[in-house]
């Protein structure tokens, strides 16, 4: 089944010709590439001239420039997708790109079923490297397949709420995760990480927890467990990404947050099996210390994790430098025709 | 301590009264040499002493008629020292008051010559304070980043070699360098190179300090070095080939020589890139020749074992050479 | 181009040097705790020896270990420069730290207590600094927020500590201390400069 790919572009950093690369070894004959570039900065129109010159998305790949308004504003992702000429249409937002891998298994998913919806997996790229760090609901994907009602939308809340893992293939116009879950009837997924997306930038944590502590709290008692387990999850990808220097803010807003739980919540948040569950417990029992402790706990198990890919990552660099280099008595015969006159 | 001050200078009175007056404050300096290379005013004591007579006596300005280089300015300046040691310093770049501390911390040792750190202008313009990354990782490789003084074995003299080729980042013994015949080429450009290599290649007794002691300045587009683009840059063969046969000569480090052949090669592919296009074919005949001198084939296995990056340059350079 | 980055040099450095003196002025004793004068007489110095689990490198700059650490090696006072340390412990031990006395009197009228410093050193060290006031019975120690990391490239350290509204520092204490907490594994560690100031 053929794809389109709408890469959204604001500017030429986030290694703008490696995600065009990344792109054209993914597609076949058929699909489509939307590019939307919102002319933030002149060098990225640059880039993707010069690549579709030099290197180009692939053969009979139909490619298009995609209209924005005069106001260069991105339109909602809803949009792009109807501008796309296939059902299936992946949005590439700023800095992400696709994998061989995940996009051969969302292909080989589509020629099975055509669900509502299909959510695929991302993980986050460290820098440049090949490799990746999974995202925290990695151990919670279902397998490959479709699920339908009920169980299909409680699979899909128990993942990351990452609007750009939505790929709509019924009638949906739905760009925000909780809302287009909803209004499927089947779901289909793909635990292949199809997606590389760059870390979110270091942000104050504080609006966010507060949101979500104002939504469990007002949780009428049936509906909580499936709303309850994506803010754990949400929460768990916080406590992830979060930034050295907003620590502090992030256990105020969640001591804060903890206090205000309902009591009927507690038995699933304590049996939630990411990090956030015993630091919240820390801070409803006021005892900061533990919680502390629980999140540099946390730090050095995402650091061991980062130092283990980047090492695999260094002796792949490593390996592939030494099958490079030629050998000696390679290198000798070359200078010894090169020294002929 | 006695410390000589070299200055060559060619068309910068301004930057030469101010260099000098830092020199006078800093009070380190027995005596200073102006080497005037053909400055179209020549360069007069009323113009640049500090009026209050500082160095009555111990001041000399040496005039040359046309400029020949900044090299032949600094060996005829040399043949004028009569201190311990000297310094060749560039007029417009600035002394540092931890030259001063530097200065004072080596009366009493006996080394060859010693090398400290600067700040370069363009490593400000990056954000930074310091050197330029390139030479950064060399200073790291040595493993010599932090220290105030200390003397450098053979291995880490080595690594250190292949920083930027400047002659104003050591404090020399002034015998070091004439019993061994040590001078700068006399080209109009590339004439630090032999006298960086050559102090390498002769040096015993190296100190290095990771005080700061020069502040160099680097045009935005680095016109004084790279408007030269004809026939001049081809001189540059005639000091590397002397160098060569020094650092190839049996019984010298064979570490030495290949980070000089290391140095060579990046240098050909700068030269190539700033030198007028219809000079590039003679250019590459020229490295051509140049590495069939000096790159035998007994030296061309060990390099492909050590280095197999810069032997495979070497046999690309001798290629295009060819062609 | 290359003139003119060094009349602006100059010209920042003038301008910079100008402004510091009207302050040197106006405020002495806001700025210029007695403790840095006592680092200016180590800067000025040149000394070297063997460590020990105390030394009184000057009135009012010591090391003090635990003497458990058992600490061995040597440093230097290269000129221009306050302390090179290397160190290396022989068996385990509780604490490391270079004591700075400060100025005992009222900070009141002060809004903040902090310091800058000029670090390198060849393996990255990370020394934590905090403001030790004594009290009746010990002493309280306020930590500062940042540590300070030495790397192989010389880098500088700033940081200060808000006076008021606080538990753990005293508005009025008999002695006052800034200590560096230094590793108690072996490391070599350049201080190049520190100033203090209490405004």
């Amino acid at each position: 089944m053929n794809l389109s790919f709408v890469m959204i572009t604001s500017s030429d950093g986030d290694h703008l010709w490696s995600r065009c690369k990344a792109l054209a070894a993914v597609t076949t004959p058929g699909d489509e590439v939307l590019l939307c570039d919102t002319g933030q900065s002149e060098n990225g129109a640059k880039i993707l001239r010069r690549f579709e010159g030099e290197i180009g998305w692939g053969e009979e790949v139909d490619v298009q420039l995609a209209a924005l308004p005069e106001t260069r504003a991105l339109p909602n992702w809803a949009t792009l997708r109807s501008l796309a000429k296939h059902r299936a249409t992946l949005v590439l937002p700023e800095g992400a790109q696709p994998t061989s891998d995940g996009v051969k298994a969302l292909r080989a998913q589509l020629q099975q079923d055509t669900p509502d919806l299909l959510i695929i997996n991302s993980a986050r790229k460290l820098g440049a490297t090949a490799n990746s760090l999974p995202c925290s609901d990695f151990s919670r994907w279902p397998p490959t397949g479709v699920l339908e009602g009920t169980a299909a939308r409680t699979a899909a809340l128990q993942l990351l709420p990452e609007p750009a893992r939505l790929i709509p293939l019924g009638d949906l116009s739905h760009d925000e995760y909780e809302s287009a879950v909803m209004n499927a009837d089947s779901i289909g997924f793909v635990p292949t990480t199809v997606l590389l997306m760059p870390s979110p930038p270091a942000q104050d944590p504080h609006p966010q927890i507060a949101a979500l502590g104002t939504r469990l709290a007002a949780l009428p008692q049936d509906n909580s467990p499936d709303i309850l387990t994506s803010a754990m999850v949400q929460l768990d990808d916080m406590m992830t990404q979060l930034a050295p220097l907003h620590v502090e803010t992030f256990l105020t807003a969640s001591e804060a947050m903890a206090k205000t739980l309902p009591q009927q919540l507690w038995p699933s948040i304590l049996a939630h099996d990411g990090p956030i569950g015993p630091l919240l417990d820390a801070l409803r029992n006021g005892d900061i210390s533990a919680a502390r402790a629980q999140l540099a706990l946390h730090f050095a198990i995402q650091d061991r994790a980062r130092v283990t890919a980047l090492t695999e990552e260094v002796g792949r660099l490593y390996a592939d430098l030494n099958l490079a280099l030629p050998d000696p008595d390679y290198l000798m015969d070359l200078f010894q025709r090169a020294r002929r006159a | 301590m006695s410390l000589t001050l070299v200055l060559p200078v060619h068309n910068d009175a301004q930057n030469l009264r101010r260099v000098l007056q830092q020199a006078h404050r800093l009070g380190i300096f027995n005596r200073v040499v102006v080497s005037d290379d053909g400055s179209d005013e020549p360069v007069s004591r009323a113009a640049v002493c500090p009026p209050n007579a500082w160095l009555q006596g111990r001041f000399t300005i040496l005039h040359s008629n046309t400029s020949k280089g900044a090299g032949h300015a600094r060996n005829r300046a040399l043949e004028h020292v009569e201190t311990e040691h000297v310094l060749f310093f560039d007029s417009d770049d600035l002394l540092t008051p931890d030259l001063a501390a530097l200065v004072r911390s080596l009366a009493g040792q006996h080394f060859d010559f010693c090398l400290f750190r600067h700040t370069d202008s363009r490593s400000i313009d990056l954000g930074g304070l310091g050197q330029m990354p390139f030479d950064e990782a060399h200073w790291r490789r040595a493993g010599v980043q932090v220290g105030a003084l200390r003397q450098i074995s053979q291995t880490q003299a080595c690594a250190l070699a292949e920083t930027a080729n400047y002659p104003w980042n050591k404090i020399y013994r002034t015998d070091f360098l004439k019993q061994n015949d040590i001078r700068c080429s006399e080209t109009m450009v590339h004439n630090d190179i032999e006298l960086h290599w050559m102090s390498f290649h002769h040096g015993r007794d190296i100190l290095v300090s990771d005080r700061v002691g020069a502040l160099h300045f680097v045009a935005p587009d680095e016109q004084r070095l790279t408007n030269r683009k004809g026939e001049e840059r081809l001189a540059v063969f005639t000091p590397l080939d002397r160098i060569a046969v020094a650092l190839g000569a049996e019984g010298t480090s064979e570490r030495l020589l290949e980070a000089f052949l290391r140095f060579v090669s990046g240098l050909f592919d700068w030269i190539r890139n700033n030198i007028a296009p219809p000079l590039r074919e003679r250019l590459d005949e020229a490295t051509r020749d140049f590495l069939l001198t000096h790159v035998n084939e007994a030296r061309f296995s060990k390099l492909s074992r050590t280095d197999p990056v810069l032997a495979r340059h070497i046999v690309f350079q001798l290629e295009r050479g060819r062609i | 181009m290359i003139h003119g980055i060094a009349t602006s040099f100059d010209g920042q450095v003038k301008r910079a040097l100008n402004v510091l003196r009207k302050k040197v002025t106006k405020s002495n004793a806001d700025l210029n705790p007695k403790v840095n004068n006592s680092l200016a007489e180590l800067r000025k110095k040149v000394i070297r020896g063997n460590i020990q689990s105390e030394i009184r490198f000057l009135p009012g700059v010591t090391l003090r270990a635990d003497p458990a650490l058992k600490i061995q090696g040597s440093y230097d006072s290269p000129e221009g420069r306050l302390l090179t340390l290397d160190i290396t412990p022989q068996a385990q031990g509780d604490w490391l730290a270079l004591h700075l006395s400060l100025d005992s009197g009222d900070y009141t009228p002060h809004g903040f207590v902090g310091f800058a410093c000029r670090i390198a050193a060849p393996e990255p060290v990370i020394v934590h600094p905090c403001l030790r006031s004594g009290t009746k019975e010990s002493f309280i120690d306020s930590f500062f927020n940042k540590h300070i990391l030495a790397t192989p490239e010389e880098a500088s350290h700033l940081d200060a500590l808000p006076i008021h509204n606080r538990s753990d520092l005293p508005l009025h204490a008999p002695w006052r201390e800034l200590v560096l907490f230094l590793p108690t594994e072996r490391f070599r560690w350049s201080l190049h400069d520190l100033r203090v100031f209490v405004v």
